[in-house]
């Protein structure tokens, strides 16, 4: 691979393609439709140039491999050399690729550590311009911000099980440790079916699927059906009252406490 | 309107996936990718010919019991590139509407290699004069789009719940037309030197208070 096209200006593509130690350039992707984007961004690939980019605007991303027909490299997370570690399968593998293709694209998972110790500056980013989109009209968009991040953007994800009893509860006691933490509230199917948190709180193989730096699962009984869906999270804490929850054989660590005397003291002590 | 409808293979997320010592990949069991599913279950209600695609006998017969009324059983790999590829050559024989299934790379793909429009994370899908109205559902926002056709569109994870289907319908299906189509397979243009299944292995360590968790968060594991 001799060049490298970096999309956005999110830090992780642009750490992975550092930690590639091939020569790239980073393009901003100003405000348009995936189909006009990626028409752009194929304008400014030669047939000696990758394309790496988070996995935030994957669908332009596997639009640009399926246009070129170039192999796509899901969920990466590491680089050694000219081998690259990505996660199929929703992130349940873990393979160790060489690319022989002579090029591929890169999408990079949003929680992407770089090798490299030292922080270097940004670099110079060139904004993509791009024509209109003729076969995409937007006709509104609403913005569905809350005052904390949306799931799979967040950090940290604080997630709440069916022992919470009530929604009430669950801002009480995982609102105040979210929000010390700037965290995200996530909800495990029990809780979602018991109707004491919203579906778009969801996380498992039927919900969102998330890999944030830390995950807290309070009251969580550890279903695979839950746990396919944050297993690859970087650090996972579980509180729960029973010893015997098969969510401490996921976790990293374990307390074993009522959430109602757990919680507020975390809250309290972050 | 005629609406293909990919129903790709997706490992079961109650059963587990082995790599043995050779780095061999076994997969237990594959069930049928549930947003494929509702995709077909969409497609019915939108009262079209609904064409369904998919690499796994069984699978095709539940998407033809759900309601496609033709199926279309592809002998090729089930990696996504290749997959893409079957459905361009389906596509440029049935140049349908619309191509509908759930999230993941093979819509996008295949919207790139046919040079159509394209939407996902896709929770709602209207016809409309010459297109169709959707809802997306970012992290963000909601945007409502009219996409012009031909068009893929890609549902929102969030939708994964197929409707059940009925014994009758499965025996219905059976007398359903299936077409078998061969797909050369395409070098992956990736070599797999290992694999492994745990995404990484957890500390597994119990501690015994909040100041104990919170000191371990802090000094040990450095995420807070």
């Amino acid at each position: 691979m001799k060049r490298l096209l970096v999309l956005g200006e999110s830090r992780t593509a642009i750490d992975f393609a550092r930690d590639t130690g091939i020569l790239f350039d980073a393009l901003s992707l100003p405000d348009s439709t995936a189909n006009a984007l990626a028409t752009a961004v194929i304008a400014r690939m030669d047939d000696g140039t990758s394309l790496a980019g988070p996995s935030s605007v994957f669908d332009i991303l596997a639009r640009v491999a399926g246009a070129l027909d170039l192999p796509l490299l899901p969920e990466v997370d590491g680089v050694d050399g000219n081998t690259f570690r990505c996660c199929p399968f929703d992130g349940r593998l873990r393979e160790t690729v060489k690319v022989t293709n002579s090029r591929a694209v890169f999408s990079v998972k949003s929680n992407y550590q770089s090798a490299a110790s030292t922080i270097v500056e940004p670099p110079a980013t060139d904004a993509l311009s791009v024509g209109p989109s003729t076969s995409t009209h937007l006709i509104s968009r609403t913005s569905t911000v809350h005052k904390r991040p949306p799931l799979h953007e967040a950090r940290v994800v604080v997630a709440g099980g069916r022992s919470l009893r009530e929604s009430a509860q669950f801002e009480q006691y995982l609102g105040k440790v979210a929000d010390k933490l700037g965290a995200a509230i996530a909800a495990s199917g029990g809780a979602v079916h018991s109707g004491i948190a919203p579906s778009t709180q969801l996380v498992g193989q039927t919900g969102e699927t998330v890999a944030p730096e830390l995950y807290i699962a309070v009251g969580i009984s550890g279903a695979d059906q839950h746990v396919g869906g944050m297993q690859g999270s970087r650090v996972i804490v579980a509180i729960n009252r029973d010893p015997h929850a098969s969510i401490f054989r996921v976790a990293d660590y374990g307390l074993v406490a009522d959430l109602r005397d757990a919680l507020p003291e975390l809250a309290e002590k972050l | 309107m005629k609406i293909i409808v990919l129903v790709r293979q997706i490992p079961d997320p109650d059963r587990p996936i082995r790599v043995d010592a050779n780095g061999h990949v076994d997969v237990v069991r594959w069930i049928a990718n549930p947003g494929d599913e509702v995709a077909v279950d969409r497609a019915v209600e939108l009262d079209a010919e609904v064409i369904a695609v998919s690499t796994d006998d069984a699978h095709l017969l539940s998407a033809l019991a759900r309601g496609a009324g033709r199926g279309y059983l592809v002998d090729a790999a089930v990696d996504d590139r290749t997959l893409a590829n079957a459905l361009v050559e389906i596509a440029r024989r049935e140049s349908p509407d619309l191509i509908l299934m759930g999230d993941g790379e093979a819509g996008p793909r295949l919207a790139g290699a046919l040079d159509i429009a394209q939407a996902t994370l896709v929770t709602s899908l209207d016809l409309v004069d010459g297109g169709v109205r959707i809802t997306r559902k970012l992290p963000r926002s909601l945007e409502v789009l009219e996409v012009n056709l031909p068009a893929v569109v890609t549902l929102h994870p969030s939708l994964n719940i197929p409707k059940l289907i009925s014994l009758y319908a499965i025996v219905d299906a059976r007398e359903k037309p299936v077409e078998s189509l061969t797909i050369a397979p395409v070098d992956s243009g990736i070599e797999v030197i290992s694999a492994e299944t745990a995404p990484k292995t957890r500390l597994g360590r119990m501690v015994g208070s909040v100041d104990e968790l919170v000191h371990a968060l802090r000094e040990e594991a450095r995420v807070i």
